[in-house]
């Protein structure tokens, strides 16, 4: 259900994958490398994963996600590697009976992925220097850590 | 010279007053520190938040904001003695740490401290205050900049070499409890562990991987060993650790052959 990936991200395919004849209602999100961040003009991201447990948390993720929410399927692709401006991050898929579960799973899987799944990204600027973004809600999250 | 102890508040951490704490020689951290500052000091005063009236004590005089305001209130107390300034949850201290401090005072300094073992940065809250060193503590409180480390930055302070990882190191969390404790019972042995790096640590380590010995007891002392070694700009809080691939505590009792990865604030999506 998650999956790291270091190929460019066709959102039909996790689309395709959820698709489920008791579905009535699909939500989607797509998380895309923008060309500013706080105020600073940014040419491109690198996105590092520590593999082996970012596949495992992702899953795990995936699983409560699915126990907690009324939903059918739900899927996520996650890019690794160097990514250029527009290009897709991140992406979400989950089909429901229902819309209400459907955003409220979408959303609920990427705010956990951002805080707890061990992906790093590091901002390349327009001025040809780098560095690692610090992420301020995960950090706050962190020692509550628990399986 | 005057020496002050420093017994904090509650630790919100420990979730217990860690000046209450019994580690060794049967003394709660408070009375072992006194019985260390008596040894080498003229007089000795214990920091308190709220005027007790007991003697010896020195109360907060500028709110409560922390250890610089508590040297503040030391200084305040009597500003033409230097203070020996030491905090309370310093277990594997020994008496010779602080008679090499002693010995190598120099007055002609604001201050004189050891250099801390994971960033060489003055450790504050075990080092001597000159009187020469009010004005910039008076100083950073006003502007409300209460990190005493900071202000021994700014000061012509007498660096001393660190004394090691241990002998300043605190009780801050459990692990580091759990790592002290260890310590102090003899009962750490040398284990080979596997530690890899991913994203900002894999850059200022330069390595992906390392196999390396620790006589560590917890994922915690060994990241403060490595923190050390590479002289990390890291701190633990706000950090994960995983071991054999999946996430743990940093009080997690190491093993022989185990793989670690201490993983920084992650920032996916």
């Amino acid at each position: 259900m998650f999956q790291l990936t270091d190929q460019p991200i066709d959102p039909r395919t996790l689309c395709d994958a959820v698709r489920d004849p008791a579905a009535g209602g699909f939500a989607s999100f797509e998380g895309w490398v923008r060309n500013h961040h706080q105020g600073r003009d940014v040419t491109a991201l690198e996105y590092e994963a520590f593999p082996a447990l970012a596949e495992k948390e992702g899953q795990r993720i995936l699983s409560e996600i699915i126990t907690k929410h009324d939903i059918i399927a739900a899927r996520c692709v996650h890019r690794t590697g160097y990514l250029k401006i527009g290009e897709i991050a991140v992406c979400i898929a989950v089909s429901a009976a229902h819309r209400d579960a459907a955003f409220d799973a979408c959303r609920a899987i990427i705010d956990t992925i951002k805080s707890t799944v061990p992906i790093w990204k590091k901002e390349h600027y327009t001025d040809g220097s780098a560095g690692w973004v610090k992420c301020h809600s995960c950090s706050e999250k962190a020692p509550d850590h628990h399986h | 010279m005057k020496g002050l102890l420093l017994i904090g508040g509650k630790s919100s951490r420990m979730g217990s007053d860690k000046s209450e704490l019994i580690l060794r020689d049967g003394l709660t951290q408070k009375q072992r520190g006194t019985a260390l500052l008596k040894s080498v000091c003229d007089e000795v005063f214990i920091s308190t938040c709220e005027d007790t009236g007991e003697p010896n004590t020195i109360a907060d005089a500028f709110g409560p904001i922390g250890p610089l305001g508590a040297i503040a209130s030391a200084q305040k107390a009597d500003p033409d003695s230097a203070w020996l300034i030491l905090a309370c949850d310093l277990p594997l201290l020994e008496k010779d740490q602080l008679e090499i401090l002693i010995g190598s005072r120099s007055s002609s300094h604001d201050a004189t401290y050891f250099s801390s073992a994971s960033d060489g940065l003055p450790e504050p809250l075990c080092a001597i205050w000159e009187p020469t060193s009010i004005k910039a503590v008076q100083s950073a409180i006003d502007k409300s900049k209460q990190c005493p480390r900071s202000v021994l930055i700014q000061l012509n302070g007498h660096a001393l070499p660190s004394p090691g990882l241990w002998p300043l190191a605190n009780t801050n969390t459990e692990a580091d409890l759990i790592e002290i404790r260890a310590r102090l019972n003899s009962s750490t042995t040398v284990k080979n562990i596997t530690v890899s790096y991913f994203a900002q640590l894999r850059e200022l380590t330069r390595t992906n991987s390392e196999s390396l010995q620790t006589d560590t007891v917890t994922p915690a002392g060994l990241f403060e060993e490595i923190r050390a070694k590479y002289q990390l700009p890291l701190k633990r809080k706000g950090m994960m650790v995983a071991v054999n691939g999946d996430f743990t505590d940093w009080s997690h009792p190491l093993s022989d052959d185990e793989e670690v990865v201490f993983i920084p604030p992650v920032a996916g999506g």
